[in-house]
């Protein structure tokens, strides 16, 4: 076989996208490792001050950080997952609204963020190792969670917006 | 058969057609080479979802076609439709009454690829699929319409070539 088509080394090429594929695979192993290490440690955690202060709020507010640390896992899990397996073999329309929706910036399936953020709003709320009022937490949330969501946005408009746009041009551009 | 001689084995039978869909978008070398990397790539990252439902030709002018739609090499406003005056299935553009002696076929190239220049990416996408002589059934799969809307489509776009040709507006 020639390995040297269209100027393009197919040997150098396969090695790349190998070294690629092992690495992404590496990377998705690591984050499993640390999400596996960590959450039993925090129950762990949560369970022996549970045990010891018999506090059932603090016991309540534990549980929420973990709920809220397992949907975040899955979640990021699932989605470097998409990104980084494109199928472009599908047929060019629905390739072109897979893009759309990947690219979209609010998802139904967002609401499964919202609900880890509420949980960890929940736990900081619950845990009595905190001093600061209910008010000072919820205040302190919502800037964190509004400064995020305007980062987010921005760098959504600058470097993903252009992507659904044209996805969606193409699109309608074919069913036209 | 392991992923990577199943890779070289797409790549050595359909080599050929994925650089004609390259030279098809590009008329820069460079671009062509560029595009024909990253329709390899995503061919590599692909091919753990070809289950084999469509034949490996289809299947591979879907990632080059893909690729070729969301090239981040070359803004798709820039893109062009490069006709090779030799192309297989050239007389499929247009009929073969207009082109009815190879000087004249000729004299009107250059001005049936300025308009084939002037196509929306999509349509561009359909006549470089034509000119690879698919049917319309083989472009309704790559394209994902149904195959009388690929019909009408290419009929609409042969009819505007055909009145632009004979000096219409």
């Amino acid at each position: 076989m020639d390995t040297k088509t269209e100027g393009v080394d197919l040997t150098q090429l396969l090695s790349d996208l190998k070294s690629e594929d092992s690495n992404y695979a590496a990377k998705c192993k690591r984050f499993q490792y640390i999400y596996w290490t960590l959450l039993p440690i925090y129950v762990i955690l949560t369970i022996r001050h549970f045990i010891a202060s018999e506090d059932m709020k603090s016991g309540i507010g534990g549980l929420c950080f973990i709920l809220c640390f397992v949907i975040f896992a899955v979640f990021f899990r699932k989605f470097s997952k998409e990104f980084s397996s494109v199928d472009y073999s599908l047929p060019t329309t629905k390739m072109l609204k897979a893009a759309a929706y990947r690219y979209q910036p609010f998802q139904l399936r967002h609401i499964w963020l919202l609900i880890a953020i509420l949980l960890m709003d929940a736990g900081l709320v619950l845990n009595s190792s905190l001093t600061s009022s209910f008010i000072d937490i919820q205040l302190g949330v919502l800037v964190v969670g509004v400064f995020s969501a305007i980062i987010g946005l921005i760098y959504w408009y600058e470097k993903y917006k252009p992507l659904r746009d044209r996805a969606l041009f193409l699109y309608k551009e074919i069913i036209k | 058969m392991k992923k990577e001689d199943r890779f070289n084995e797409i790549v050595s039978e359909n080599g050929d057609r994925i650089q004609r869909i390259c030279r098809y978008y590009n008329s820069n070398p460079e671009n062509q080479k560029d595009m024909y990397q990253e329709v390899l790539v995503n061919i590599w990252k692909s091919l753990d979802n070809f289950k084999g439902n469509s034949s490996v030709s289809t299947w591979v002018y879907r990632v080059a076609v893909n690729t070729s739609l969301t090239f981040t090499g070359k803004a798709f406003k820039e893109m062009k439709l490069i006709v090779d005056v030799d192309a297989e299935n050239f007389n499929h553009v247009i009929d073969e009454d207009i082109l009815d002696s190879k000087q004249k076929q000729e004299l009107q190239f250059e001005e049936l690829q300025k308009e084939l220049n002037l196509l929306s990416v999509i349509d561009k996408a359909l006549i470089s699929l034509m000119l690879e002589g698919l049917s319309m059934k083989e472009i309704s799969d790559v394209i994902g319409i149904t195959e009388s809307n690929v019909k009408v489509k290419i009929h609409r776009v042969k009819e505007n070539l055909r009145t632009k040709l004979k000096g219409g507006k």
